[in-house]
């Protein structure tokens, strides 16, 4: 049987023992799991008990890719990591482009699985099926690009041909919300994959191109849908800005909504004295020196490298933020020059934390500091709002764990609830510890209320694309506390099986018909919008249920007093989230099929979508 | 013989700000405004079919498939409050009322 859109086997790397193996990624599994999120959740719940936490040596990081990666759609050369997250110590759903995706294929693997802990440090070379846990003792203190640099110099590869997936300082001192960066600037980020990683004494994967060939079972309809996907993304209203400017939109668009986070959420209103020209798509762009950095078969104007051209860090080349960059490592902090706010985003990727959790844990501090919660002795220096220097060395601090830096490495959940009182009440953070993206989510209650039921370590639907392949309303306003939780209920599932493709998200913003012709062409299947979705779900339901088995439930789906506060000022001042949160919810569980007391999947829709064996373990066989 | 009465007419302001502003003739890096006189009792709605009956983008940008509901693509606000806050698309509009108009959000 041909493999067509896989490349059939499953890479496992015992760290304990040093031993690696291929294992069948067998075709059964493949349409149910599709691969990326879903093969990670099946093999978190089948793998992973309750008793094995985040840092246990039997903890599973799953590094995966999909079917459609390494095949002409744009976008597609998609990592997903799936692991039990050092944040919430439940499920993870994170995840990075660049050329992992295809590299990973072109080896013969859809998958890397680590399990075990490695005595010392290694990184994993792959070439074809040459597979070593070599000796990575030269890389240690290296930051993700200088770690991709010395690669390159050790396997004299460059380009596209050595894919490198690593972690930096954050990661090897167990900083909470390590991240997992590739490729120069591509980062999967959330709830602390990079920990895990830096537990399991993994500085890096590095992935020379391999030569072997992914199939499609139709190459020709492959092509025509791989066209019709591009050209939407070129001609949709919402997609045209996307495929010209990446994200940079964003900022303009959300401080226009209120919903741009300005100094940890004490204002919605632009300060007077910024350009508003330099804030721009395009103002950002025309800003810097600029080049395409594009991904694996990518043809969007999204991924960027950059030189800054003019202050203290001038002619240094960096990797253009996306709309979170400039929110967590400017706004957010009330940095708002565009030139420092891109150094200190790639300063984040290097060395390799959550640049949203940065933000929420820098913005914080600041806040703490001018009210006097913490001294400029507690710190042991002044941080000011805006100040990059300042930010850059509470960075530093917290990958060294020094001093204070100790406590904040824990994320802003665990450090303010250490500091506790008032201190506390400014802090931005979710009671699960999902961290929020860089967006005020009291402006966009879809997001919030995604971001505290998500069981990845985020949002779960995440923004609406094309809600009405759904039946859904084209648009809801963003503070109906009705419609809200349906959209997001409702569109649960579109976003986990993305997810799953081995494919970036923005290159999936296609109607869901077109999007499946690129599926049925690269499979062979006859998948379409409705089988999608089911899938979708059952990856969301089964992380859900693998979080409710690791005693994380519904009495944590809340946000943090700051996060839920009412806005003050802006364009949605007095209106407040709280006053509905009880409501949204109850109407979110119904809507999603979950039970509402204990938060799990009912039974009736864990046997709809194929899980009669986690119905059984969450109810009970007699239910 | 019918008695006929004089309508009278309010001005209201639009701005396209940012990418929003592509849908009507602008580079998507200004901030485009429109000066509107509309009858008096106009709604929110008259105002914004006006506009879109003058551009085909910003009209295929703005309404969903032609069912007179708004689509996904551009938020508004109304005296810098979100819609839905104090107005709706029936609501009426006053004299010196201010129309924002943005793309709708995107991070990542």
């Amino acid at each position: 049987m041909t493999d067509y859109a896989y490349a059939g086997e499953i890479l496992r790397v015992d760290l304990s023992s040093g031993k690696t193996w291929g294992e069948k990624f067998e075709a059964a599994d493949r349409r149910k799991w599709v691969g990326g999120a879903g093969l990670g959740a099946k093999i978190l719940w089948e793998e992973v008990p309750p008793e094995v936490g985040w840092d246990h040596p039997e903890n599973r990081l799953v590094l995966a890719t999909g079917p459609l990666a390494g095949l002409p759609v744009w976008g597609t050369g998609g990592l997903t990591v799936v692991t039990r997250g050092a944040m919430t110590g439940g499920a993870t759903n994170t995840q990075a482009n660049g050329f992992f995706g295809a590299n990973i294929k072109y080896c013969g693997y859809d998958a890397i699985v680590f399990q075990g802990e490695s005595p010392d440090w290694v990184y994993l070379h792959i070439r074809d099926d040459g597979v070593e846990l070599r000796d990575a003792a030269e890389l240690l203190g290296k930051d993700t690009w200088e770690t991709q640099q010395s690669l390159e110099k050790t396997l004299n590869l460059s380009g596209h041909n050595l894919s490198v997936y690593s972690i930096g300082p954050a990661g090897e001192n167990l900083v909470r919300f390590a991240a997992i960066q590739g490729d120069y600037g591509h980062v999967a980020s959330k709830n602390g994959c990079g920990t895990v990683m830096g537990k399991k004494k993994v500085k890096a994967v590095a992935i020379e191109r391999g030569t072997k060939g992914v199939a499609a079972a139709h190459p020709k309809a492959l092509f025509a849908a791989a066209d019709d996907i591009a050209h939407s993304l070129q001609t949709d209203p919402s997609t045209k800005g996307l495929y010209l400017y990446g994200t940079l939109g964003g900022v303009r668009n959300l401080q226009g909504m209120g919903a741009l986070p300005i100094r940890n959420y004490t204002t919605n209103v632009w300060p007077e004295e910024v350009e508003t020209q330099k804030w721009e798509a395009n103002g950002l762009r025309e800003g810097f020196d600029h080049r395409g950095h594009q991904c694996s078969a990518c043809g969007m104007h999204h991924c960027h490298m950059q030189v800054i051209s003019s202050g203290p860090y001038k002619g240094q080349v960096v990797d253009e933020p996306e709309y979170e960059g400039w929110s967590g490592a400017g706004w957010t902090i009330g940095a708002t020059d565009p030139q420092q706010v891109t150094w200190m985003n790639t300063q984040l990727d290097r060395a390799c934390v959550d640049v949203n959790e940065f933000g929420w844990l820098c913005g914080w501090v600041m806040e703490c500091q001018q009210k006097g919660y913490i001294t400029d002795e507690d710190l042991g220096f002044r941080l000011e709002w805006g100040d990059i220097d300042g930010a850059n060395r509470l960075l530093e601090m917290i990958c060294k764990r020094e001093g204070m830096g100790d406590l904040l490495a824990e994320g802003t959940k665990l450090a303010a609830e250490k500091l506790g009182g008032e201190a506390q009440d400014c802090a931005i953070y979710t009671e699960v510890n999902n961290s929020p993206r860089g967006h005020d989510h009291r402006s966009r209650w879809e997001e919030m209320i995604d971001t505290c039921t998500g069981s990845g370590g985020t949002m779960d639907t995440a923004p609406p694309v094309f809600p009405t392949d759904y039946g859904l309303p084209a648009r809801v306003h963003p503070q109906d506390a009705e419609a809200v939780p349906k959209h997001v209920g409702g569109l649960r599932g579109r976003r986990a099986y993305e997810d799953s493709l081995g494919a970036c998200v923005f290159t999936t913003r296609a109607p869901m018909d077109v999007l499946c012709r690129s599926i049925q062409a690269a499979t062979g299947w006859d998948v379409d919008k409705d089988e999608a979705m089911q899938t979708g779900r059952r990856i969301n339901a089964l992380m859900r249920a693998f979080n409710l088995r690791c005693g994380i439930g519904p009495e944590v789906e809340k946000p943090s007093r700051r996060y839920g506060s009412t806005p003050v000022d802006g364009p949605i001042a007095g209106v407040s989230i709280m006053d509905q949160w009880e409501k949204m919810l109850d109407i979110w569980y119904e809507t999603a099929g979950y039970d509402r007391e204990t938060g799990r999947p009912r039974p009736e829709l864990l046997r709809e979508l194929d899980l009669e064996d986690v119905a059984e373990a969450l109810w009970g066989a007699n239910v | 013989m019918s008695e006929t009465k004089s309508v009278k007419a309010i001005r209201v302001r639009l701005e396209f700000i940012s990418w929003a502003s592509t849908f009507v003739g602008g580079d998507g890096n200004e901030r485009k405004i429109f000066d509107e006189e509309v009858p008096e009792g106009a709604t929110l709605r008259d105002v914004l079919k006006k506009m879109s009956s003058r551009y085909r983008s910003l009209d295929e940008a703005l309404w969903h498939n032609g069912t007179g509901e708004l689509a996904e693509h551009l938020e508004i606000a109304v005296n810098d409050a979100l819609l839905g806050i104090h107005h709706k698309l029936d609501s009426e509009m006053k004299e010196g009322d201010l129309i924002l108009l943005m793309g709708q959000y995107m991070g990542g």
